[in-house]
């Protein structure tokens, strides 16, 4: 009961980052992620790590948003992901992916009406979380073997082959993924 | 023991993958499968642990009859497989939470899945990275963790599909001790291999070619048979090997590595 009650504190505070545009707002939210971080004792070195490796899809978010001419949008979008993303870190971190599996089953228990399995979704999520850095280190690869041939690094043709081939390597994962979930019992 | 019966399998392009393989592994059986790529290997390693359906044929992991879905639970009970890449075969971000998955799944209680943990990463020398993060892991020490996965379930049959391609020398050789280990164990082990040195470690090789086997020889018979391995590039221990016994050398291949041919080899058959 305590981990669903705190899964849902987290994902109230997760969208309310959403919602507010208030700058000195969103400053509170970053010093409430830094308390946490504190008295959690999380390694800061983790905390930017984890940072660092989004840092690509934040810096699309925010080329996408100013090619629009939103400035002060992008910049808000940006702080938001890094805020987003840096208390799922925290809350990954210190829950465990069994605990948030567990209480994402709890939570998607009344979508059983809809004949939806919430053990289904909750597995889904678990993986997509476990599969983001392995993701995030093969575009890292792509676009360096890329500028090595000569491709600038974040130039739009860098980019586009690295897209192309992540969206390979996803169907590819998928594949072996499934397999993987047949060998440990889940899939019949 | 395994009894593989007339086994067909075709893809659906409609191209054989597998034709009429008939075979049989005794318990505790350590065997080596090694052939192109294409070949039919990992189709076949699929099937016999019960992963892929096929419609021709039969295969019985003691009474477990694997064409029927209703053994399907005893079947994954009794039958485990670890692929050649470690990282499609991690889907948790913790390694114990990764192990307890597959046991959750087969309805062991919390208690038994802490016991069973315990025992299979001490089986790979793994035990002190239980609660560590697999994404922190090294290739080697992820393969390691896939394969306590495996014998977390305790299974009778343990396949490996090329476990160690993606692997360096060292994480390999770390692989070989676990197996040597687990082989006696009493568990039945296939291995499948593009790797010639890897037949060395086990009892009995079986080459597949074209989805078919071509050859069937037990270790001491290597040396007569490696005329039928020519297409795979041979190691210098199994070079040697050819060449002594060409030259007329006899040598056992009981649990040889290079330091037991060594001292195995008299001082006069080298200077035949």
């Amino acid at each position: 009961m305590k981990n669903l009650i705190l899964l849902l504190m987290f994902i109230l505070y997760t969208t309310s980052i959403f919602f507010i545009s208030n700058w000195i707002a969103l400053l509170g939210f970053l010093i409430i992620n830094l308390i946490l971080i504190i008295a959690l004792k999380i390694p800061f070195s983790r905390v930017l790590n984890n940072l660092y490796k989004i840092t690509f899809i934040v810096a699309i978010t925010f080329i996408f948003n100013i090619l629009f001419g939103y400035l002060k949008e992008s910049i808000l979008i940006s702080v938001r992901l890094y805020l987003v993303c840096n208390i799922t870190f925290i809350f990954t971190y210190k829950m465990g992916t069994t605990n948030i599996l567990i209480s994402l089953e709890k939570l998607f228990t009344p979508l059983k009406i809809f004949k939806i399995s919430p053990t289904d979704i909750s597995l889904l999520i678990n993986i997509a979380i476990t599969f983001i850095p392995i993701f995030l280190r093969e575009i890292e690869q792509s676009m360096l073997s890329l500028q090595n041939k000569g491709l600038k690094r974040y130039s739009i043709d860098n980019i586009k082959y690295t897209f192309k081939f992540l969206l390979t390597s996803i169907f590819k994962k998928t594949n072996s993924i499934e397999l993987t979930l047949k060998n440990k019992n889940y899939i019949e | 023991m395994i009894k593989i019966e007339n086994l067909n399998y075709k893809y659906k392009t409609g191209d054989f993958a597998l034709a009429d393989i008939n075979l049989q592994i005794e318990n505790n059986e350590f065997i080596s499968i090694i052939g192109k790529n294409g070949s039919g290997k990992s189709t076949f390693s699929k099937l016999i642990s019960g992963l892929v359906g096929f419609k021709k044929g039969k295969i019985l992991i003691d009474n477990l009859d694997l064409s029927d879905k209703k053994q399907t639970l005893e079947i994954r009970k009794n039958v485990a497989i670890v692929f050649q890449n470690p990282e499609t075969q991690i889907i948790f971000d913790k390694v114990y939470d990764d192990l307890a998955f597959g046991l959750k799944n087969l309805g062991f209680s919390k208690s038994e899945i802490d016991i069973r943990i315990e025992q299979a990463l001490k089986q790979v020398n793994m035990l002190d990275f239980k609660n560590s993060y697999t994404t922190e892991l090294s290739l080697g020490q992820k393969q390691r963790i896939a394969i306590a996965s495996a014998l977390a379930i305790q299974p009778k049959v343990l396949i490996l599909d090329e476990p160690t391609t993606m692997l360096d020398p060292v994480s390999k050789k770390q692989i070989y001790t676990i197996l040597k280990n687990l082989k006696q164990s009493g568990i039945t082990i296939i291995y499948i291999t593009n790797f010639i040195d890897e037949i060395l470690l086990c009892d009995r090789t079986i080459i597949f070619e074209h989805g078919t086997i071509k050859k069937d020889f037990y270790k001491k018979d290597l040396i007569d048979n490696l005329s039928e391995l020519q297409d795979f590039e041979f190691p210098g221990i199994i070079s040697l090997i050819n060449h002594l016994h060409l030259a007329g050398i006899n040598i056992n291949l009981e649990d040889l590595s290079i330091q037991e041919l060594i001292s195995k080899l008299d001082i006069k058959d080298l200077k035949k």
